[in-house]
C-alpha cells in the first residue's frame, strides 16, 4: 500500500477505534475476544483499504466486518487455538467477566445466543433500523423482528435472576 | 411494551455512551499483519495467474510495444467497456522506467502535459520507492531521497511537490528546475506538501504533537519561508487554485482561504456542520460533508479537543457519516454527489475520480451524470482517478490487476 494510504488507513483506523472498542465488547462480553475481533478487523480493513476508502458509509462496512467476525468467530471455537498450540485463555467462554456495575448487562447479553445478541445490540445499543440490521446479519427484516423478540425476552429473563443465578448459568453462546 | 420492558430498553441504550476497557488493539500491528496477508494473496493469485495463463487461450487484450507503452488493441476493450462509458475517451498505459510491477499515477498538470506518479515505497521490504515525472509520457526518477517519497501535485512548469519520509519524519519537497528541494518547515513537526500552483506557491499540511496539524503556506516569494494559514483549531491546506485560493479544513469544517490572511468555512449539506474541502480548480471545490452524531444522553456533544490558543473543537471521530460534495465557491453552492467519489476538479466543474457503484472504476462526474472510463484490460481488479487537467481533457490515475498497479492516462 502506499505511504499516504497507510497514512490515511491509520488515520481512520485511529478514529474508528473509539466506535469498535465498546461494540466488540458488548458483543463479545469479554475483554481478550473484544480485542482479538477488533484487531482482526483493522487487518481486514487494512487488506480491503485501497480499494474501498472512500466508500460511502465507510463506517457501516466496517461494522459490517467487524459483526461477521463475531459471528464467524462464534461458529468456530477452534479458531482460538492458537498457531503456538496453546490454547487462548478465554476458550470456553464460561469465565465469569469482571463484575463492575456497567458490566451486569454486558454479562447478560453474553448468555444471549449471537445472532439473537447481534440483533438486540445493533437495534437497541446502536439504534440501527431494521432494515439496516437486516443487510448487516444477512437475513430479511422479519427474521431481525422474531430475533430481537427472543434476544429481548432472554435478556428479561436473564436480568430477573438473581445475581447467582446468573453468574452460574453459563454461556449460552452458539445457535 | 411495558415497564420492565421499556427499562431494559433504556438500560440498552445506555450501554453506548459508556467506555469499554482497556483493549490490547495496536494499529501498528494490525498494519504489519495486514500487509503479511496481502503479500500471501498476491502471491497466491499470481500462481493463480500464471496456471490459467498456461492454459488459456484467451484473454490478453493489450499489447506492448517497443517503448514499453501498452496499447489497447483495436476493438478489444469496447466488448467489455460498460455502457456508460465515454465513447470519446481513450485509455494508455504510461511508460515505467524499469518495468517496476506497481507504478501509480498521482497528479496531471493543469494542461496535461506533465504527469506526477510513485512507485510505492514499503517500511517492510525495505524498498524506498520513488517519484515519477512524466512530460509528454517520457517518464524520470525525480530522485527524491527517503522513504516511499510521494508527489501529491504538479504545475504547468513540471514543478513537483510532495512528501517524503526522512529520518523517521514527513518532510515536504519541491522539484523544480531538476533540483529536489526539502521545504522548510515548523521544528519538530513533521510536513507534507500537498498543492502547488502555476504562480509557484505551494500548500501543504503540517503534523505536530499530540496529533495537532496546521495548513501551511510556503509564498512563492519568500525563497522556501513556511507560513501558516489562520484557522481556529486543526487545520490541513490541501490544495490551491491558480488564483491563489486554498481550500482543506479547519476545526472539522471544510475550509476556503481566498488569501494567506483570511479565510472561512465552506457551507457543509443541510444538517451537516463537519467537511473536508480536498482539492479546487477556478472556481469549483470537491471534499465531503459529515455530520455528527450524539451519542445517547450526552448533551454536550462529542469528545472535545482543546487547542493551545485555539477553540475547543468537536473530534473528528465522532464523524458518523461523510457524503462526497461538489463546491462552487464563488458562490458558495454546496451540492451532493451520488454513486461517485472525487480525487480531482477541472475548472469547468467536471470531476475525475471514481465510481462507488457497481464495479469501482476511474469514472468523471460530467454534467450531473457518473461516466466511466475505459479500461486497458478486461482483467483489471479496479481502476481509479486521481488527477485531471483545468479543461478535463486529459485524466490520470491507476489500472490495477493481478500483475500489478500501472500508470494509465486517459484522454477525452
Amino acid at each position: 500500500m502506499r505511504a499516504d494510504a497507510e497514512r490515511d488507513y491509520a488515520e481512520y483506523a485511529r478514529a474508528c477505534l473509539n466506535r469498535l472498542r465498546p461494540m466488540a465488547y458488548i458483543l463479545s462480553g469479554d475483554p481478550h475476544r473484544a480485542a482479538d475481533l477488533v484487531q482482526e478487523t483493522l487487518v481486514k480493513l487494512y487488506v480491503k483499504w485501497p480499494k474501498i476508502r472512500g466508500v460511502e458509509n465507510l463506517d457501516g462496512y466496517v461494522r459490517q466486518i467487524l459483526l461477521r467476525e463475531f459471528l464467524q468467530e462464534q461458529r468456530r471455537p477452534w479458531a482460538r487455538i492458537r498457531l503456538t498450540g496453546t490454547v487462548a485463555e478465554s476458550i470456553g467462554g464460561s469465565q465469569p467477566v469482571p463484575v463492575e456495575e456497567r458490566s451486569e448487562l454486558v454479562a447478560a447479553l453474553r448468555q444471549v445466543p449471537a445472532r439473537q445478541r447481534s440483533a438486540v445490540v445493533l437495534r437497541f445499543v446502536y439504534d440501527l433500523p431494521v432494515e439496516e440490521v437486516a443487510v448487516l446479519l444477512g437475513c430479511g427484516a422479519g427474521t431481525v423482528k422474531s430475533q430481537t423478540s427472543r434476544g429481548l425476552a432472554t435478556l428479561r429473563r436473564l436480568l430477573e435472576q438473581p445475581a447467582v443465578a446468573r453468574s452460574s448459568a453459563g454461556s449460552a453462546d452458539g445457535h | 411494551m411495558d415497564t420492565e420492558g421499556q427499562h431494559t430498553l433504556e438500560r440498552l441504550a445506555d450501554l453506548r455512551a459508556q467506555e469499554a476497557p482497556p483493549l490490547d488493539v495496536d494499529i501498528h500491528r494490525a498494519v504489519t499483519t495486514g500487509r503479511k496477508r496481502v503479500r500471501t494473496r498476491r502471491a497466491l493469485t499470481s500462481v493463480v495467474a500464471a496456471a490459467a495463463a498456461a492454459i488459456a487461450v484467451t484473454g490478453t487484450v493489450a499489447g506492448l510495444n517497443a517503448l514499453g507503452r501498452v496499447t489497447p488493441r483495436p476493438g478489444t476493450t469496447a466488448g467489455v467497456a460498460p455502457a456508460a462509458a465515454a465513447p470519446a475517451c481513450s485509455v494508455v498505459a504510461l511508460s515505467v522506467p524499469g518495468n517496476a510491477p506497481d507504478v501509480e499515477a498521482t497528479a496531471v498538470d493543469p494542461t496535461g502535459k506533465y504527469v506526477a506518479g510513485v512507485v510505492p515505497g514499503s517500511e517492510e521490504t525495505g524498498a524506498s520507492g520513488s517519484a515519477l515525472l512524466w512530460a509528454d509520457g517520457n517518464a524520470r526518477d525525480l530522485h527524491v531521497a527517503g522513504l516511499a517519497p510521494t508527489p501529491k501535485a504538479v504545475n504547468s512548469a513540471g514543478v513537483v511537490v510532495g512528501g517524503t519520509t526522512r529520518d523517521h519524519h514527513l518532510v515536504a519537497w519541491v522539484y523544480r528546475g531538476g533540483k529536489v528541494q526539502y521545504l522548510a518547515g515548523i521544528p519538530g513537526w513533521d510536513t507534507e506538501a500537498t498543492g502547488v500552483n502555476d504562480n509557484g506557491e505551494i500548500v501543504g499540511v503540517g503534523y505536530g504533537p499530540h496529533d495537532t496539524t496546521k495548513a501551511l503556506i510556503w509564498p512563492a516569494a519568500s525563497s522556501g519561508k513556511v507560513q501558516s494559514l489562520p484557522a481556529a483549531g486543526l487545520a490541513e491546506a490541501l490544495d490551491v487554485s491558480g488564483s491563489g485560493a486554498v481550500v482543506g479544513v479547519a476545526g472539522y469544517r471544510p475550509y476556503l482561504w481566498e488569501s494567506p490572511l483570511s479565510g472561512q468555512a465552506l457551507p457543509a449539506l443541510a444538517g451537516e456542520t463537519k467537511g473536508r474541502a480536498m482539492g479546487i480548480s477556478g472556481d469549483w471545490a470537491y471534499g465531503w460533508s459529515g455530520s455528527t452524531k450524539q451519542p445517547a444522553g450526552d448533551a454536550g456533544g462529542g469528545p472535545v479537543v482543546l487547542q493551545p490558543g485555539g477553540e475547543p473543537s468537536v473530534a473528528p471521530d465522532t464523524v458518523e457519516q461523510m457524503r462526497w460534495v461538489r463546491w462552487n465557491v464563488r458562490d458558495a453552492r454546496v451540492e451532493e454527489l451520488s454513486g461517485f467519489g472525487p480525487a480531482a476538479i477541472a475548472a469547468t466543474g467536471e470531476m475525475a475520480g471514481t465510481a462507488l457503484t457497481g464495479k469501482r472504476e476511474a469514472a468523471l462526474f460530467r454534467d450531473g451524470a457518473v461516466v466511466r472510463l475505459p479500461h486497458l484490460t478486461a482483467q483489471r481488479d479496479y481502476s481509479e482517478a486521481a488527477g485531471a487537467s483545468a479543461d478535463g481533457r486529459t485524466v490520470v490515475g491507476t489500472e490495477s490487476g493481478l500483475d500489478g498497479a500501472k500508470p494509465v492516462i486517459w484522454r477525452c
